[in-house]
């Protein structure tokens, strides 16, 4: 190591910070919309879903057939991603983890189940598309905007995080489904006692959770390559947002999102300029994920709501 | 393929992941502990195995030595992870198991990367046919399974068993154990994570090789279809569970090479297993056999327990 | 306006409450006393489907509304205030509110609002305050005026006084009474013997889950048996 540290040193001075930084909250805003759905099922039905990461996966290739397949152009893929997820959502709700909590299942029962309906989706998308990885079509041009590199598909992404976001807060505070979830996932108890139909409003939200991990995936798939490991490459950070945020806050995963976006690329450069694998990337999330289950976990919720 | 050659094979893996199932058995089945991240175990065992008979040690101090180093790194997570709450120590133990994996895949030096590693063959004589291998196989684990059956099963129809189940049914009354309750959970972990690394031992033994792409979370969840589908808290439970899913799974393969079905025999296996475990828990959550003993109110175990020592 | 008739109730197949009956009725307070875990909360929360209820009918002006759920029983204008967690912590004070008026349709909630900022004032102050920032007293307040909100005919209110102030307290009970002249019939469970008979009509004494006692509030504080051996008061 001694010997490498004006290696090191050296590395660390050529790193372009700001393009670091953009990378960053690009990282952030994939991780944004795949956690805001899994953060708000999660507090309404009490449970982590791992499928979740199925419903990424579906999207991108949802949207892939619509947009590369069927030749209808990139925008389509969005509608295609949105309703596609949004759809398998709804039915996971109603058809497993609705009938589920109401025979009483324990939480590992859930959970478990949850893993299975995983593996249904991952492997029927495994025979729809086989399970070497494909890439979109389109190419997407990538300019300069004063020393930070971008391509327009980042640009879009961040367009649509923020889209989200802004109509997310909306629905969230302004409308009585939105409020009813943030309540009902607090306390589900004086909810029912408000006379919130607790079911209708989980459905809404799985069947709106799932459709925006569609778009998360359609974007994570539009800028690396699809495959139908797709969704389960980001579930740990998708978690570990989640957490760090405060399971059900939404405000929170927005904070968390772009922490750990940030970790993760500041970590990458660190563990390049040491020589070590990136493949370690996903481990930073890991260690964030633990550091706060140790320390607060809470989460930020605290702060946020 | 010698006919005869792939039955003893089925008959290996279905010892070997036997092992695996009763130690997820009991853990959840008896302790409660959701631990997604059995396969983290499983790893750490076969890789201990691998790396020391490349050493040149004998075959069975390899297996004790993969099976207490599993057991170790159970008893090094089970000290902060178990006083998680459930929903977290699963995610915890799940993502574990892929760093681990992502370790082994990461650090060539260690084994390969993901070239994998091979070994010795540990049981191996002069003009032994690969019959006589495969059966000598089946003789090595079989003894180990048994052992290990009669270790979990001492321990589960004990005095200390039945306070693990009290723990698991009532976590509140078993607050009466104080601190202890902690103790309790990791030692049933830290076993199980030890069987669990035995099996792996036996996994790298009989397959001379293994590489990071073994040890995917699909292990993980096939131990966990074993244990339900046979019934949680049941040893022979997990017995009849690790039978039925490595015969389904091979059954799967069967039909790809005789009937000629369109599908991967590989995503069709793994798109039954979601679906039947859907269904279980739909409508037979208690799994095919119940559970060994009656229950007891857990209070009344907690207080005999605390009376008695 | 609701009457309970032999209700036996309690939790899985526990039974906590054993053939009690109370009524309430227009514009009328009753009183549920009773030391811990005699069952007060369990009774309560058995009428509106919030806990089992084995055994027993219960008729709510004059229909029988016997194992109703939760949310059906708000719809009929019957409101409940738990104990513990009684207002949603990451939604403002306003939005508390909001959520009370969940199921009303009619064009009247931007009044009922006002109107409820006009009986606690000390709301209105913190209205974009989150219900998990308040103080135990505001919380208390936020929590009935949450009950409020679902314009009830009658409200249940589980220990409204728990763990407050005498200042909060004189308040509360005051808002209670501002509450019951508008009409609305109240049942209010405390532990606080002496509070509870001085504001209600009538009280039931719950022991282990039984009724011990019942009728005029006046008549059983001041008879001397009852105040000895049930309520713990000095003769
Ligand atoms: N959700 C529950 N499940 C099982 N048992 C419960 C539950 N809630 C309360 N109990 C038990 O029911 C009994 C009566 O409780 P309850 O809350 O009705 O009493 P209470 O009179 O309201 O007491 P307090 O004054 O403390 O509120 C207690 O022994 C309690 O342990
Ligand atoms: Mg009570």
């Amino acid at each position: 190591m001694g010997e490498r540290l004006p290696l090191v040193i050296y590395f660390l001075s050529m790193v372009n910070w700001a393009q670091v930084l953009f990378n960053s909250s690009v990282t952030g805003c994939i991780y944004l919309i795949s956690a805001v759905g899994l953060t708000l099922t999660y507090g309404l039905s009490k449970f982590p879903n791992f499928a979740h990461a199925e419903f990424m996966t579906l999207g991108a290739y949802a949207g892939y057939f619509l947009a590369d397949q069927l030749g209808l152009g990139f925008p389509s893929a969005f509608v295609a991603a949105f309703i596609a997820s949004g759809i398998l959502g709804a039915l996971s709700y109603r058809g497993i983890f609705q009938p589920l909590a109401k025979r009483g299942a324990s939480l590992i029962h859930l959970m478990v189940a949850a893993i299975g309906l995983g593996f249904v989706i991952r492997h029927f998308v495994g025979e729809l598309w086989g399970w070497s990885p494909r890439s979109f079509k389109v190419t997407w041009s990538a300019f300069d905007i004063g020393i930070v590199r971008v391509s327009d598909l980042w640009l879009w992404l961040i367009f649509a995080a923020l889209a989200m976001a802004g109509l997310m807060h909306l629905l969230l505070t302004k409308t009585k489904i939105g409020k009813a979830i943030r309540g009902t996932s607090s306390n589900p108890e004086l909810a029912l006692a408000s006379g919130v139909n607790i079911n209708r409003v989980t459905l809404v939200t799985w069947l709106v959770g799932a459709a925006l991990a569609g778009i998360a995936g359609l974007f994570r798939g539009a800028g690396t390559r699809l495959s139908p490991m797709l969704g389960w490459d980001i579930l740990l950070p998708t978690f570990a947002v989640t957490i760090l945020g405060g399971i059900g806050s939404f405000y929170g995963a927005i904070a968390a999102a772009f922490i750990i976006g940030l970790a993760e690329n500041i970590g990458v450069v660190f563990l390049t300029s040491f020589g070590i694998s990136t493949e370690y990337r996903m481990a930073i999330a890991f260690l964030i994920l633990i550091i706060t289950l140790i320390l607060r976990p809470g989460g930020l919720a605290r702060m946020f709501r | 393929m010698d006919p005869l050659i792939y039955i003893l094979d089925i008959i290996v893996f279905v010892g070997i992941f036997a092992i695996v199932a009763l130690s997820l058995n009991l853990e959840y089945g008896f302790a409660g502990l959701g631990n997604f991240g059995k396969v983290a175990f499983f790893l750490t065992g076969a890789y201990t195995y691998a790396l020391l008979s490349q050493i040149g040690l004998p075959f069975f101090l390899c297996l004790i030595i993969a099976a207490l180093i599993s057991a170790s790194i159970g008893f090094l997570i089970s000290l902060s992870a178990l006083r998680l709450r459930e929903d977290y120590l699963a995610i915890v133990t799940l993502t574990f198991g892929e760093i681990l994996r992502l370790v082994v895949k990461a650090e060539h030096w260690i084994a390969g990367g993901v070239w994998g590693i091979t070994m010795p063959s540990a049981i191996s004589w002069a003009g032994a046919s690969p019959r006589m291998m495969a059966a000598a196989n089946i003789g090595l684990v079989y003894f180990c399974l048994i052992l290990g059956f009669i270790l979990v099963q001492l321990v589960s129809n004990s005095p200390y068993g039945r306070v693990l189940r009290a723990i698991r049914e009532d976590e509140t009354a078993a607050e009466a154990l104080g601190k202890d309750r902690f103790k309790y959970k990791a030692q049933a972990f830290m076993l199980g994570s030890g069987l669990a690394g035995l099996g792996g031992g036996l996994f790298a033994q009989y397959l001379r090789f293994i590489d990071p792409y073994m040890f995917l979370p699909t292990v993980t969840f096939s131990v966990w279809i074993m244990v339900i589908i046979g019934g949680p808290a049941n040893n022979w439970g997990a017995l009849l569970g690790a039978t039925l899913v490595e015969l389904f799974s091979r059954g799967t393969r069967i039909l790809k090479d005789y009937l000629l079905v369109p599908i991967d025999p590989n995503n069709l296996q793994y798109i039954l297993f979601g679906l039947l475990i859907v269904f279980i828990l739909l409508y037979r959550p208690q799994g095919l056999l119940k559970e060994s003993q009656v229950k007891t109110k857990a209070l009344e175990v907690i207080s005999r327990w605390k009376k008695h020592s | 306006m609701l009457i309970a008739e032999n209700i036996d109730a309690g939790y899985g197949d526990v039974v906590i409450v054993h053939n009690v009956s109370i009524k309430v009725g227009k514009g009328e307070t009753i009183a549920i006393v009773g030391p811990n875990g005699s069952g007060k909360s369990t009774l309560i929360k058995s009428l509106l489907g919030f806990a089992c209820l084995f055994r027993g009918r219960v008729f709510y002006q004059g229909k029988e509304i016997t194992g109703i759920t939760p949310d059906r029983a708000v719809a009929l204008g019957i409101s409940y205030v738990p104990q513990l967690n009684n207002v949603f912590v990451n939604l403002t004070v306003a939005e508390n509110l909001e959520m009370g008026a969940y199921i009303r349709k009619d064009g009247t909630v931007k009044a009922d609002i006002a109107e409820i900022y006009r009986l606690f004032p000390e709301l209105e102050a913190r209205r974009g305050t989150w219900a998990g920032n308040l103080s135990g007293g505001e919380r208390q307040m936020l929590a009935i005026a949450r009950g409020m909100m679902t314009n009830p005919k009658v409200i249940l209110l589980d220990e409204p006084l728990a763990s407050l102030s005498p200042k909060s307290t004189s308040l509360i009970l005051s808002k209670i009474e501002k509450i019951r002249d508008s009409g609305t019939a109240i049942v209010i469970i405390e532990q606080n013997v002496k509070k509870a008979l001085d504001s209600s009509q009538r009280s039931y004494v719950l022991v282990d889950g039984t009724c011990v006692l019942e009728g005029d509030s006046h008549s059983i504080l001041s008879d001397e048996t009852a105040r000895r051996r049930y309520l713990g008061l000095k003769a």
